[in-house]
């Protein structure tokens, strides 16, 4: 039975046909074809599917597309400001962060939403942040020196939660 | 196509009456267990939740309650009242838990991960009735109960009653946990977590303590009633009643909490699972309640 899902995605109100049973990585990726989040375990265990969900970091296969209704949903298109790289992703490429880049986009929208909450966090803060992204290619040092670079505004004013 | 409909009522008496109306309901919040768990169903692959076996497809009406008005975290004669919706990140982040449930704010800085606690509900641990669930410990020794509502009124159940066994819990087909009521902690008290890594993974074996220091502790040098309940070592959360009882008048030596340990080790009943052994559970059950007690105790200087 299908259904209409009406949310906000990346900024612009969306509407789309959706099945119950579908999750919002389903719906976003094999509905809105925004392949930018990955599905790597469809379980809620890897964080390549990360999003934000009103303006806090969640997995999208954990999600009911439906109980999106309403809600504001960004995915890493909305952290090109203005055709500029967001300061993260500059530090990432600076620190040789991806490797195959398939926990690329979840990284970056876990550390995203973090930074644009937290006060100067601390490394530790910043792997608890972080704790839910796996990289089979385990470069995990190079991302968290790449966002300590950022936290530490190496790479100019983030901008603040809300959007 | 999926027969499955997904209704988002838009207040609790829009909730109550799908509920008693709707045939084959499922409740979600935020997801986190019942949706991988679909997942799973759907698609056939991988593991069902240990201990649940694998149900079939999903219901055929799954009734969302976020948005249906339960948010509210609110203090009421001498107890905090959480709504079903609130989220783990809200719970952390409200200054009243922090302030007047230490123990509760201790054991969900525990729970999964970061992104997960952001989407993941308090209700939703409790209705999961997992064995493991982190919250569940701190909710036992706390004292806390839950009120669950039909379109035929409220009933009140303490926590202990209302988990009845891995994944059931005392709720009519046609209720809805509607909030969870915790008492304000005037005790000391400590959670520990043994997990096979740091975030995102459910836990091993699980404890909380609490210790009432009323009769303080440093002058008496004796331990008031203490209360001590461990996790994902039987098939609910088990209070060790025998440790408890030894405790109450005891000083708060080493070796006394050692003896709690035994006892604790003696009540629980674990299985071999994917995350660990019986055999290992029974041992870490007199560890992590020896370093609870002990943890809870620095806590309470
Ligand atoms: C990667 C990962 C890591 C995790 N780590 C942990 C962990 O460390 N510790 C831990 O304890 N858990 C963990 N979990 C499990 C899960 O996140 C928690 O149990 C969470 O609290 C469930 O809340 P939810 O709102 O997402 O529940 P949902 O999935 O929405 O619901 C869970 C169950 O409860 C029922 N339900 C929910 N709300 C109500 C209500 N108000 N009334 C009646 N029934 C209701 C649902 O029908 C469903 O059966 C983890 C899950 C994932 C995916
Ligand atoms: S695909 Fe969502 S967490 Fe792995
Ligand atoms: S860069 Fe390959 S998975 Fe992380």
């Amino acid at each position: 039975m299908g259904q209409i899902l009406t949310f906000k995605l990346n900024g612009a109100d969306t509407e789309v046909l959706i099945n119950g049973d579908e999750t919002l990585l389903d719906v976003l990726r094999g509905r809105l074809s925004i392949t930018s989040l990955k599905c790597g375990c469809n379980h809620g265990d890897c964080g390549a599917c990360t999003i934000h969900l009103n303006g806090r970091a969640a997995k999208a296969c954990t999600v009911l597309a439906a109980t999106a209704t309403g809600a504001r949903v960004n995915t890493l298109e909305s952290l090109f400001l203005g055709g500029d790289l967001h300061p993260l992703q500059k530090a990432f490429i600076d620190f040789n962060a991806p490797q195959c880049g398939y926990c690329t986009p979840g990284m970056l929208m876990a550390a995203s939403a973090f930074l644009s909450s937290a006060e100067n966090p601390s490394e530790p803060e910043i792997r608890e942040a972080l704790g839910g992204n796996l990289c089979r290619c385990t470069g995990y040092n190079q991302y968290i020196e790449a966002i300590m670079a950022v936290a530490e505004g190496n790479y100019g004013p983030l901008p603040k939660r809300g959007a | 196509m999926s027969g499955v409909s997904v209704h988002t009522p838009g207040s609790l008496a829009e909730l109550l009456n799908l509920l008693a109306n709707l045939p084959n309901v499922s409740i979600v919040a935020g997801g986190s267990d019942l949706v991988p768990r679909m997942t799973r169903n759907k698609n056939n692959t991988g593991m069902a939740f240990p201990g649940f076996g694998r149900e079939g497809l999903p219901e055929k009406n799954i009734v969302y309650i976020g948005s249906a008005g339960l948010n509210d975290i609110r203090e009421s004669d001498g107890n905090i009242i959480i709504g079903a919706a609130v989220t783990i990140t809200e719970l952390l982040e409200s200054a009243l838990v922090r302030a007047k449930s230490p123990l509760l704010v201790e054991a969900l800085s525990e729970m999964a991960g970061l992104t997960i606690r952001n989407t993941a509900t308090l209700g939703g641990n409790i209705s999961n009735a997992s064995p493991a669930g982190d919250s569940l410990p701190a909710l036992y020794v706390l004292g806390a109960s839950v009120v669950t509502a039909s379109v035929n009124g409220s009933r009140n159940h303490r926590i202990d009653d209302y988990i009845s066994g891995p994944g059931k819990t005392a709720r009519n087909a046609d209720e809805v946990l509607k909030e969870i009521i915790v008492p304000i902690q005037k005790q000391k008290g400590a959670f520990i977590k043994m997990g096979r890594r740091k975030t995102e993974t459910l836990s091993i074996i699980n404890a909380a303590v609490l210790i009432d220091v009323q009769d303080d502790v440093i002058t008496n040098n004796e331990l008031g009633s203490v209360r001590i309940a461990i996790g994902a070592a039987g098939p609910t959360v088990i209070r060790c009643l025998a440790a408890e009882d030894f405790l109450c008048g005891k000083e708060p030596t080493e070796e006394n909490f050692e003896i709690a340990g035994t006892y604790a080790a003696e009540a629980v009943s674990p299985i071999d699972d994917v995350r660990s052994t019986a055999w290992y559970r029974k041992r870490m059950a007199s560890v992590i309640t020896k370093r609870a007690l002990a943890k809870a105790l620095q806590s309470a200087e």
